[in-house]
């Protein structure tokens, strides 16, 4: 049986990063999860990593959720992009630089956005950020270099 | 920041969390959803055993029922009365008793004759006993119904 509370997290951060809204981000990890019951025998045909799989519904979840909300108001947006809880930012060294990075990484292109959260904040490997993304690991390997330098650009900007 | 920085400053990133609740909502929903779908499982398999049920029960049934027509049907189970026009004629085979006659042998006749009467009339009792065990037993059949519980 599949252990869904250790994909919970991981789900969130992904969508949190991309929608730059806590509360949003918690009512879609929940969709996301509900869509994974309801097609778990997909899973089952298609064969990779089960991780892999519920990014590549969060991906489409996210999608579906722009398309819903394009005329969202960009300042609620961004007074949405920090989270309330404290407790969240507890865990981080230094809380500036926290902020300063997830406003940099609102800054990259949505390409460069999701390699920075897969890679980087996630730790997913070429192979899986490919079946998730549907990118060839040749194009993930120059995306991951390209966002990296990008994301170093943005900050350098803001020091 | 050089790049190694920044990637450790990214991975820190990952201590970004939902809140509890979250995670107790979406495990109780999974757990929910299992058990549904556990009971759904279960209600087909209990419709399958159902239909089994009653495909098994129901030529079980006209199998009992055939072998019980055809038993009785042999053993002229429903003929009673036969057995009853049997006890009447014994009834019938009464031996005369005859007049005495005041000598010894007359009267030894007439005790041997008013023994193998009295043995006759015991006979016909127990066969009216029988005969009486064998009709409540028909009653008390003929009250009972089909349960199919018990297939």
């Amino acid at each position: 049986m599949i252990n869904y509370e250790k994909y919970i997290a991981p789900i969130f951060r992904f969508i949190y990063f991309k929608i730059k809204n806590y509360q949003e981000a918690e009512d879609l990890t929940q969709t996301v999860f509900l869509k994974a019951w309801k097609n778990i025998d997909k899973y089952k045909d298609e064969g990779y990593r089960f991780s892999s799989w519920l990014y590549a519904i969060a991906r489409n979840t996210v999608i579906d959720y722009w398309k819903k909300n394009k005329a969202l108001n960009i300042e609620e947006e961004i007074l949405n992009l920090i989270p309330d809880n404290k407790n969240i930012l507890e865990e981080i060294e230094n809380e500036s630089d926290f902020k300063q990075i997830i406003n940099s990484i609102n800054e990259l292109s949505e390409e460069q956005e999701e390699i920075i959260i897969l890679k980087f904040i996630e730790g997913l490997s070429n192979q899986e950020i490919s079946k998730i993304t549907n990118k060839k690991e040749d194009a993930i390997r120059q995306l991951q270099t390209r966002a990296l330098k990008s994301l170093k650009d943005i900050l350098e900007k803001y020091e | 920041m050089n790049e190694q920085d920044l990637e450790k400053k990214l991975a820190q990133l990952k201590n970004i969390r939902p809140s509890e609740q979250l995670i107790d909502k979406i495990v109780l929903d999974h757990n929910q959803k299992v058990k549904g779908r556990a009971s759904f499982g279960k209600l087909i398999f209990n419709q399958i055993y159902n239909l089994m049920k009653w495909k098994t029960a129901v030529p079980v049934t006209i199998v009992i029922l055939l072998v019980i027509f055809f038993g009785a049907t042999k053993f002229d189970v429903f003929n009673n009365n036969g057995d009853l026009g049997k006890l009447q004629d014994m009834s019938k085979e009464l031996l005369p008793i005859s007049e005495t006659t005041g000598d010894v042998d007359g009267i030894v006749d007439t005790i041997l004759t008013f023994s193998e009467n009295e043995g006759i009339l015991m006979s016909e009792e127990i066969a009216d006993a029988n005969l009486i065990t064998a009709d409540s037993q028909e009653i008390i059949n003929f009250g009972q119904s089909y349960n199919e519980n018990e297939f």
